[in-house]
């Protein structure tokens, strides 16, 4: 009968350690973790419309952007991540709006352009860029822009040259979502 | 006499599982646990550097010594690495166990350049 209450004490103990120590450990691992994706979701996000006037400068804004989210996607691969990027960028051809969009979402996207009321679909593959043109838009224009779940509204001028990236960052059941707009 | 043999048995297995279990717990704090506040306060150095406007100039002349002089971190030791995108790095990977990383991307200084800020902090 002693043989037994020790036994079971021990495995009691095992138990209440075992709990105690996965209390104390879990949180602050996943809490650094956060602010990692968190500091690295910033520096993607704020470099976007950095590559977008460096591109603008040497007359290729398209190619600057899709080399960047090429670069961007490497480096949160890297990091055992996932992004999730869409770049919609104007640029005026005289009179009409060129809208062109960049697409990081790891599927092809039938993206969902109204400008002012006029509505085009465009068809983007994963990694891939496509162009649309809009006749005569407003001076300033409201963009909106859907595809899956996503809609996004954003007032722009037709002749600044204009960038808006959606961006998402997943890790785990992290996950940090924002957009930024130059 | 056989009462007392698996008294003696029992004993035994409870004492065994009590030291197995000691023994893998025990591991965990062997090994130095990861730090990985160490690695949040490496990019955040290196974005505070990027807002007083001197990493990006130093990178782009590929100037790691630089960067690295600039960094501070009580209590651990750490060097810069410069990589671009095609594989290609100036500055030197620490020949150190457990090293940890802080990385910081730009697309470039006065053109599009897109360069990888690595800081290794041991």
């Amino acid at each position: 009968m002693k043989g037994q209450f020790f036994l079971l004490t021990a495995f009691f103990l095992i138990i209440i350690l075992y709990l105690g120590i996965s209390v104390y450990l879990t949180p602050s691992f996943s809490a650094a973790m956060g602010s990692d994706l968190s500091d690295f979701f910033s520096n993607i996000r704020d470099e976007y419309p950095r590559a977008f006037n460096f591109g603008l400068e040497a007359a290729n804004p398209a190619t600057a952007l899709a080399d960047f989210s090429r670069i961007a996607l490497n480096a949160t691969n890297g990091r055992k991540a996932e992004l999730h990027a869409l770049w919609i960028m104007t640029m005026n051809d005289s009179d009409d709006l060129n809208v062109t969009v960049g697409n990081s979402f790891g599927q092809e996207l039938n993206v969902t352009l109204n400008v002012s009321g006029d509505a085009k679909v465009l068809r983007v593959a994963d990694g891939g860029v496509n162009s649309t043109l809009f006749s005569s838009p407003p001076s300033e224009f409201q963009l909106r822009a859907s595809f899956n779940t996503t809609e996004k509204n954003v007032l722009l001028e037709k002749y600044k040259a204009s960038l808006y990236v959606i961006l998402e960052i997943t890790k785990g059941s992290d996950r940090i979502a924002g957009e930024t707009k130059a | 006499m056989m009462k007392g043999f698996w008294r003696l048995m029992e004993s035994v297995v409870a004492v065994t599982l009590v030291m197995v279990f000691l023994a893998s717990a025990g591991s965990v704090y062997v090994a130095k646990p990861p730090e990985t506040g160490v690695t949040a306060r490496g990019q955040e150095m290196l974005r505070e550097l990027d807002t007083r406007d001197e990493l990006r100039p130093l990178a782009a002349s590929g100037d790691y010594s630089a960067i690295d002089s600039m960094i501070d971190l009580p209590g651990y030791d750490h060097e810069v690495q410069i990589c671009d995108f095609t594989g290609s790095c100036t500055g030197t990977y620490p020949e150190a166990r457990n090293v940890m990383v802080s990385s910081y991307i730009i697309s470039g200084y006065d053109e599009y350049e897109p360069l990888e800020i690595k800081l290794y902090i041991w």
